[in-house]
C-alpha cells in the first residue's frame, strides 16, 4: 500500500456496457484531503463506490485502509465515511434518529461527536429529512460520517446543487472540521473552487483513467497565481477530456 | 441484537402505517362474521384460529412482501448496502420482523375473533394452518427480492412451492403427500425454514450486492431453489425410474395375472412392483416369459395389459394374446395383437381389423380346449363373445342367444338365470325350478336343493320337467362336476371317498386319487371361476380335489384307470395364493405363487419347480 489510504491498480469498470474506468491506478496518501475532478460521467461516483466495496471492479487491484473492498466490505465500511451526492436517509428520520440508526454499525461511533458538529454545522436535529433543505440534509450526512472517526472520509459531490452562500458555510465548516482531525479525505466534484481552495492534492480523471495527479503546486505551475487557480484547473481538465497533457 | 434492534425499530417505522390500518380494521372482519354467517357457523370452534390465520394472511400480503420491494423501489438498498452491517443485517432484521408481524396479527386476530364472536369453544388444532402461512412467510422474502413488486410475491412463492412439490404430488398423489418417508419431515421443515434463509440471504444479500437488481437476485435465488428441491426431484426421478422399470428378481416384484401362450412355451405376465407399506402398484409393466430358456422382456409400461382374445377360462392356452395400446385420455387406442407361439406382434389395429388366418388360429385353440360337449360328443367353445360349436360334418357353427360371459357351468349345461339352463347335449335352454343346483347331464339330470338344514337330490326331467328322488345319494354324499359320459363325481364326506355315480341308477365306481394313502377327501368340483369343466389342450378334465382339512390339488382324471392324477408336489411354505396360468404338454401345469414366482408341478407326481423368477420374497408379505 505504500502508505496511503487508498490505492487502486489498473482498475477496470464498466457500468451499462460502457467502460467508465480503464485501467485506473491512483493512491490517496494519509492526512491529505484529495480533490479528485472530473466532469460528469467522467468516473468519480464510480471509483467511489469502488472503494466503498459497493461496486466490483472487473479487473485489478483496490486496496483501501488495509482492506479489500469486495472481500471485507463489512469491516472497512467500519472505517470509511461516505457522504453521498444526496441526502439518501429515510424521509421520515430526523438526523437524531439517523444517529440512533447508525450508531450500533460503528465500534467507534461518537454521539458527542456527532451531535457536537450538527451543532457546529447548525443541523435540525429533530426535523425529518424530507423536510430538510438539501444543504442541511447534507450536514446532517456529514456528521453521521465524522461520528465513528473514520481514517478515510469519502465526500461524493457534497457541494454540487447547493448555492453559493451555504456552499461556502458548509466548505468552511466541512474544511474544518476535516483539518481539526487531521483526516484523510477524498472528495469527488466537478467543482472547481472547491478544488482550488481545499484540496492538498488534485487527481484530474479523465477517460477512465487519472490524467493528472499531484499537489495542487505542482498541478498549477510554480508561477499560477492562486486568484487563477480555478481557471488554470478547468484548462487542464478541458485538456485531459481532450486526451492533452498540458505542462 | 444490538445491532438488528435498530434495524427492527426501521421497519417499524417503515410498515407502521400499514400495521395500525391492520389493527384498527381488522376487526371489521369478525363484526362481519356476526352479522353473515349463520350462529353456528360464527360460534364454531375454529373461527378465532380460523381468524389468527386471517390476521396473519393480511399482514403477510400488505407488508411481508413488501419488505424487500419497498425498500428497492425507494432507492434504499444502497443506503442499507453501505453501511457496516450491509445488507446482511438488514435481511435478518426483516425476518425478525416478519415472525414478529406474524405472529402479532395472528395473536390479534384470534382475540379480537374470541372476543366479538364468544365461540363456545376453542379448536386448536386448526392453528397448524398457521405453520404453513408462517413457512409462507418465510420464502416470501426471497421471492419478493426477485420481483419488481411486492404484490406478486404470494403468488410467485406460491408457484415456486407447486414447482418444487408438484412431481412429488403428481407421483404420489395429493393424499399421500408429502410422503411419508423417515427423511420427510426434516427435509420438509429444512426446506421451508433454513432454505428459506439460505434461499434470501442468496438474492437479497448476493444479489443486491454491487449494485445489482432484481434479476441477479432470482439468479442467485433460483440456484438455491433447484438445490433445494434436489432431493424432492431426486427421489421423484428414483422412485419413477422404479415404477417406469420392473425387475422380477426385486422383493416388490409382483404378478397381477398371466397368460399361457399358445404351445406352452410363452408366458405373457401383467407386472407391477407393488409397495405394501401403502398397498399401492406402480406402472403396469407387459412382461413376456420364455418358459423354456427362462429369458424374458418387459414390453414397456402401459396404461393396459395382456388379455386373452380367444378363451377367458382359466387354465387354456392362447394363439393370440391381446394388448390395448395408445392414448387412454384422448380415447385413441387400438389393439396390439401378439402371436402366442413367439411373442411377436401381429398386427396393430382395431379389433374388427384382425386377419382371418389369426381369427382362424384363435379358434382351433379355442375349439381344442372347447370345456362342453354335446351329446354326440361335438365340442363346444366360447369364442368372441358368443358360443360356437363343431356340427358331426365338421363345420363350427354358432350357438345363438347364450350370455357371456357371467354365465356359470352346471354340470354340462350353462346357468342363464336362476330357472333358465341351456343343455348343451340337447342344444336347447330349459326351464328348471327355482332354487336348485343343477346338473345338466345327456340323461337325466341331477338337481339338488337345500332344505332347511340338509341337501337333497332329485332326478330332472329336461323333457317332462318332472322330479324324483336321486337313487344312491344319501346326505353326506356332495356331488361334483359331471363327467363327460355322464356320470357325476361324488364326494362321501363321512368316508372321506371319491366314486362316480350314474344317478338314474345310484350305481357307483370308486375313484382314486394318486397317491393317497389315508387321506379323505370331503369334494370334488369344477375350479372357479366360471365352474365350466376344466380341460388340458389334449381334452383331458381336470377337477379339483380338497382333503378335509381345506387343502386342495388340481388333479386330471384318467378315465382308464379311474383315478385322479393330482399333482403332489410341495409349493413352499408359506405360499398363500395360488393361481392357475394355463397346462403344459405331458400333464405339467403351470401357476402363479403369490403373485410372485411362476411354478410348474405335475399332475400325477411330486414334481414342482419354480420356472420364474424366485425364490426372493418380500418379508413383509
Amino acid at each position: 500500500m505504500n502508505g496511503s489510504l487508498l490505492a487502486c491498480s489498473r482498475i477496470v469498470k464498466s457500468l451499462g456496457g460502457k467502460t467508465v474506468l480503464d485501467a485506473l491506478t491512483f493512491t490517496v496518501a494519509p492526512g491529505e484531503v484529495t480533490v479528485l475532478l472530473g466532469s460528469d460521467g467522467a468516473g468519480k461516483t464510480t471509483l467511489l463506490r469502488l472503494a466503498l466495496g459497493l461496486l466490483r471492479p472487473e479487473t485489478g487491484e483496490m486496496d483501501v485502509c488495509g482492506f479489500d473492498p469486495v472481500f471485507e466490505g463489512d469491516a472497512l465500511r467500519q472505517v470509511v465515511g461516505f457522504v453521498p451526492q444526496e441526502p439518501d436517509a429515510y424521509p421520515w428520520m430526523t438526523p437524531r434518529d439517523l444517529f440512533r440508526f447508525l450508531r450500533p454499525q460503528y465500534p467507534a461511533w461518537s454521539e458527542a461527536h456527532a451531535l457536537e458538529v450538527a451543532g457546529a454545522l447548525q443541523v435540525p436535529l429533530t426535523t425529518p429529512f424530507s423536510r430538510l433543505s438539501r444543504t442541511d440534509g447534507m450536514k446532517a450526512m456529514l456528521a453521521a460520517a465524522l461520528a465513528p472517526a473514520p481514517r478515510l472520509l469519502l465526500l461524493d459531490e457534497p457541494f454540487a446543487g447547493v448555492d453559493a452562500a451555504a456552499r461556502d458555510e458548509l466548505l468552511r465548516d466541512v474544511m474544518r472540521e476535516v483539518r481539526d482531525g487531521r483526516r484523510t479525505v477524498l472528495c469527488a466534484t466537478h467543482d472547481l473552487d472547491v478544488a482550488a481552495r481545499v484540496a492538498d492534492r488534485v487527481a484530474i480523471l479523465a477517460r477512465g483513467a487519472i490524467a493528472q495527479h499531484g499537489t495542487l503546486a505542482q498541478i498549477l505551475g510554480p508561477e499560477a497565481e492562486p486568484s487563477r487557480a480555478p481557471a488554470r484547473i478547468h484548462e487542464l481538465l478541458a485538456a485531459a477530456e481532450r486526451g492533452e497533457v498540458l505542462s | 441484537m444490538k445491532l438488528l434492534a435498530p434495524y427492527l425499530w426501521k421497519e417499524w417505522r417503515d410498515h407502521r402505517s400499514v400495521l395500525l390500518g391492520f389493527l384498527a380494521a381488522f376487526p371489521f372482519l369478525p363484526l362481519l362474521a356476526l352479522l353473515l354467517l349463520p350462529p353456528g357457523l360464527a360460534g364454531h370452534g375454529g373461527i378465532a384460529p380460523l381468524a389468527a390465520a386471517a390476521g396473519a394472511c393480511i399482514v403477510l400480503l400488505a407488508v411481508v412482501a413488501e419488505l424487500i420491494p419497498a425498500e428497492a423501489r425507494r432507492g434504499k438498498v444502497a443506503f442499507l448496502a453501505r453501511l457496516p452491517g450491509g445488507l446482511g443485517a438488514a435481511l435478518w432484521a426483516k425476518f425478525l420482523f416478519l415472525l414478529m408481524a406474524l405472529a402479532g396479527a395472528a395473536l390479534y386476530g384470534f382475540l379480537v375473533a374470541w372476543a366479538i364472536l364468544r365461540p363456545e369453544r376453542v379448536e386448536l388444532g386448526y392453528l397448524r394452518g398457521l405453520g404453513w402461512v408462517l413457512a409462507l412467510g418465510l420464502w416470501v422474502v426471497p421471492v419478493s427480492a426477485w420481483l419488481p413488486r411486492g404484490v406478486l410475491a404470494v403468488p410467485g412463492t406460491l408457484l415456486l412451492f407447486a414447482l418444487v412439490a408438484l412431481p412429488v404430488v403428481l407421483l404420489v398423489g395429493p393424499a399421500q403427500f408429502p410422503p411419508r418417508n423417515a427423511w420427510t419431515p426434516g427435509f420438509l421443515q429444512g426446506f421451508l425454514v433454513l432454505g428459506a434463509l439460505w434461499a434470501a440471504r442468496a438474492s437479497f444479500v448476493r444479489g443486491y450486492r454491487f449494485g445489482r437488481g432484481p434479476a441477479a437476485a432470482a439468479w442467485r435465488g433460483l440456484i438455491v431453489v433447484a438445490i433445494l428441491a434436489l432431493p424432492a426431484y431426486a427421489w421423484t426421478a428414483s422412485r419413477l425410474r422404479q415404477e417406469r422399470s420392473v425387475d422380477p428378481r426385486a422383493s416388490d416384484f409382483h404378478i397381477h395375472c398371466a397368460f399361457l401362450g399358445e404351445g406352452g412355451r410363452l408366458a405373457f405376465l401383467n407386472t407391477a412392483r407393488y409397495d405394501s407399506n401403502r398397498d399401492r402398484y406402480g406402472a403396469l409393466h407387459t412382461i413376456i416369459l420364455d418358459l423354456e430358456s427362462k429369458e424374458w422382456r418387459s414390453e414397456a409400461d402401459t396404461p393396459y395389459g395382456f388379455g386373452p382374445e380367444s378363451f377367458a377360462e382359466r387354465g387354456a392356452q392362447h394363439a393370440i394374446v391381446r394388448r390395448p395400446e395408445g392414448d387412454v385420455v384422448n380415447g385413441d387406442v387400438w389393439v396390439r395383437y401378439l402371436d402366442g407361439r413367439t411373442g411377436e406382434a401381429l398386427r396393430s389395429g382395431w379389433r374388427s381389423q384382425e386377419p382371418a388366418e389369426f381369427t382362424a388360429r384363435a379358434r382351433d385353440v379355442a375349439r381344442s380346449m372347447a370345456p362342453f360337449r354335446r351329446a354326440d360328443g361335438g365340442r363346444i367353445w366360447p369364442f368372441r363373445g358368443g358360443w360356437e360349436q363343431e356340427m358331426p360334418d365338421g363345420t363350427v357353427a354358432a350357438i345363438a342367444d347364450l350370455p357371456w360371459p357371467g354365465a356359470g357351468g352346471a354340470g354340462l349345461g350353462l346357468v342363464c338365470s336362476p330357472t333358465r339352463v341351456f343343455d348343451f347335449a340337447r342344444g336347447r335352454m330349459v326351464q328348471v325350478p327355482p332354487g336348485c343346483e343343477v346338473r345338466v347331464r345327456p340323461g337325466m339330470w341331477l338337481l339338488s336343493k337345500a332344505i332347511r338344514d340338509r341337501r337333497e337330490h332329485f332326478l330332472f326331467d329336461p323333457e317332462t320337467g318332472e322330479l324324483s328322488p336321486a337313487p344312491g345319494l344319501e346326505g353326506n354324499d356332495a356331488p361334483g362336476p359331471v363327467h363327460d359320459d355322464g356320470r357325476v363325481f361324488v364326494a362321501d364326506r363321512a368316508r372321506g371317498r371319491l366314486s362316480l355315480l350314474v344317478p338314474e341308477t345310484g350305481e357307483r365306481s370308486d375313484v382314486t386319487v394318486f397317491d393317497t394313502r389315508h387321506e379323505l377327501f370331503t369334494e370334488v368340483s369344477d375350479p372357479a371361476p366360471c365352474s365350466w369343466p376344466l380341460r388340458t389342450p389334449g381334452g383331458a378334465r381336470v377337477v379339483r380335489v380338497a382333503k378335509e382339512s381345506g387343502v386342495w390339488w388340481y388333479a386330471r382324471f384318467d378315465p382308464r384307470t379311474q383315478t385322479l392324477l393330482r399333482a403332489t408336489g410341495a409349493v413352499g411354505s408359506g405360499a398363500t395364493e395360488l393361481d392357475l396360468v394355463g397346462f403344459l404338454p405331458d400333464d405339467w401345469f403351470l401357476i402363479v405363487r403369490d403373485h410372485r414366482d411362476l411354478v410348474r408341478m405335475k399332475l400325477g407326481g411330486g414334481q414342482c419347480q419354480v420356472v420364474a423368477f424366485g425364490p426372493q420374497r418380500d418379508p413383509r408379505k
